[in-house]
């Protein structure tokens, strides 16, 4: 008697753990489908960023910047019909026309800081050139293959505002005089690598990864969410007094490039 | 008289430029052009002595209107008027084959003194690009390799084969192979070239002086 009873309940115990493990089975997959779909979402959101600032950064550049040296082109009409003793008149011209030149130098700068242009005419390399030369104070070395594999809009991007971040954390913090920047394709061109060191003063790793995270998701922080995106590694390496170090890999065709 | 093209996308400054440059009496602007190939198409039409071309424009951007025109119009001279300053763009440009180069807020006199400059036969490239220049060679980076000289003998033969108008079919006949290999000697070609069909070579055969 005992022994049925036993194993009445022993079937019972079974068919609850097997319940259960449907269970957790279920909403594993329900975790994983939702994860895949945040993530899907957060790319979603970095891309219409990216597409916003590219449109205004056009906008400004294209749009302002060019009414501005048409502006520019209409005094310089005006002031040579002018008659030889306006001088006055010409005077005044031409304090306007510089006035628009520093509007416009304005436009240009302010249009280059949402996204450079130069990124999507002449591309990741031309792109990374500019920017090495482009920062103050930072004698940057730029590594470069000689041939770098096709590479999608938005690892072009990333690899693009890695770099941008951490040139100018370097020049803004670390008190570093030397960046050196290498990008290089492997594993037969499927991942690409970008490599960054500077001699600066270095950091706790955990400090340098919370700072910037209150704010607008830059900093590292911000760099390590974008980079896990796209299925990429990002490896950080400093001692404090002995420089700074970020090393980051991206597969070159992501798993989830084609999710609807 | 000089006579010249412009092509701009942005309304308000090229009509603003083609005004000022009429008012000049130092040239006739004979055509305009609101993107790349209409750029192109109307160099080809009006052949003017200068096309100030800019960069940025729609359907065709001005790096590859200029590549085309030199390969088409080799006489004609052409001036980049851009909002573009940063190095990199002047190197693709000089690269493409520009005989000039100028921001779009340069001013008037200094835009006629490069229309005069290009319309003699000459060059003239503003502050930014001649600064651009110089930070290229003292920097010495490697100009672009001559993708000609990294053939291969064989790919060499193909080439001028090609050149000369034969298929794949008739190279292979001619070279004494199969016609896949030819083929793939073909593509290599086209690779290493970066030209998409034989047209293409062509020009870039006529471009480089390869062709008798």
């Amino acid at each position: 008697m005992g022994m049925a009873a036993d194993s009445a309940n022993v079937g019972e115990l079974g068919r609850r753990i097997d319940d259960l493990m449907r269970q957790h089975a279920a909403l594993l997959t329900q975790l994983q489908q939702d994860q895949h779909r945040t993530r899907h979402l957060a790319r979603s959101v970095w891309r219409i960023e990216e597409e916003a600032r590219r449109r205004i950064a056009r906008e400004l550049h294209d749009g302002v910047g060019q009414n501005l040296v048409a502006l520019m082109r209409q005094l310089d009409v005006i002031s040579a019909g002018l008659p030889a003793a306006a001088t006055a008149g010409r005077e005044g011209l031409l304090r306007a026309r510089e006035l628009v030149q520093l509007t416009l130098d304005d436009t240009r700068s302010l249009s280059r800081l949402l996204r450079p242009q130069i990124l999507d005419d002449l591309g990741l390399e031309s792109a990374l050139r500019w920017l090495a030369r482009s920062i103050e104070g930072l004698a940057v070395t730029l590594e470069l293959p000689e041939q770098l594999p096709e590479i999608s809009d938005e690892i072009s991007t990333l690899i693009f505002r890695v770099s941008q971040e951490a040139l100018s954390n370097a020049s803004r913090h670390s008190g570093a005089t030397q960046v050196k920047v290498a990008l290089n394709a492997h594993a037969n061109g499927q991942w690409i690598r970008l490599e960054i060191d500077d001699n600066g003063r270095g950091c706790e790793l955990s400090q340098a990864l919370s700072a910037g995270r209150e704010g607008h998701g830059s900093g590292l922080g911000g760099m390590r969410d974008r980079i896990d995106l796209f299925d990429g590694k990002l490896d950080l390496q400093s001692t404090p007094g002995k420089g700074f170090r970020i090393s980051i890999e991206l597969p070159l065709r992501s798993a989830m490039r084609n999710d609807p | 008289m000089i006579r010249v093209l412009v092509a701009d996308d942005h309304t308000i400054v090229r009509e603003t430029l083609v005004a000022a440059l009429d008012a000049s009496g130092e040239c006739m602007v004979v055509g305009q052009a609101a993107d790349g190939i209409e750029a192109v198409d109307q160099c080809l039409r009006l052949q003017p002595d200068i096309a100030i071309v800019d960069i940025s424009m729609p359907r065709l951007n001005g790096i590859e209107v200029v590549r085309r025109l030199r390969a088409d119009l080799p006489q004609m001279r052409i001036l980049v008027l851009t909002m573009h300053q940063e190095e990199e763009y002047v190197l693709h440009m000089l690269r493409a084959g520009a005989a000039g180069y100028l921001r779009k807020d340069a001013a008037m006199a200094e835009l006629l003194e490069a229309v005069r400059a290009l319309g003699g036969g000459g060059l003239h490239f503003g502050a930014h690009a001649t600064r651009a220049m110089a930070m290229q060679v003292q920097q010495a980076r490697p100009m672009p390799a001559d993708p000609y000289r990294d053939l291969s003998p064989r790919e060499r033969e193909v080439f001028h084969l090609i050149v000369d108008g034969l298929t794949t079919k008739e190279i292979a006949l001619r070279l004494d192979i199969g016609i896949k290999t030819a083929e793939n000697h073909r593509q290599r070609v086209f690779a290493k070239l970066d030209v998409r069909n034989a047209a293409e070579l062509v020009r870039y055969a006529a471009r480089n002086h390869l062709i008798d």
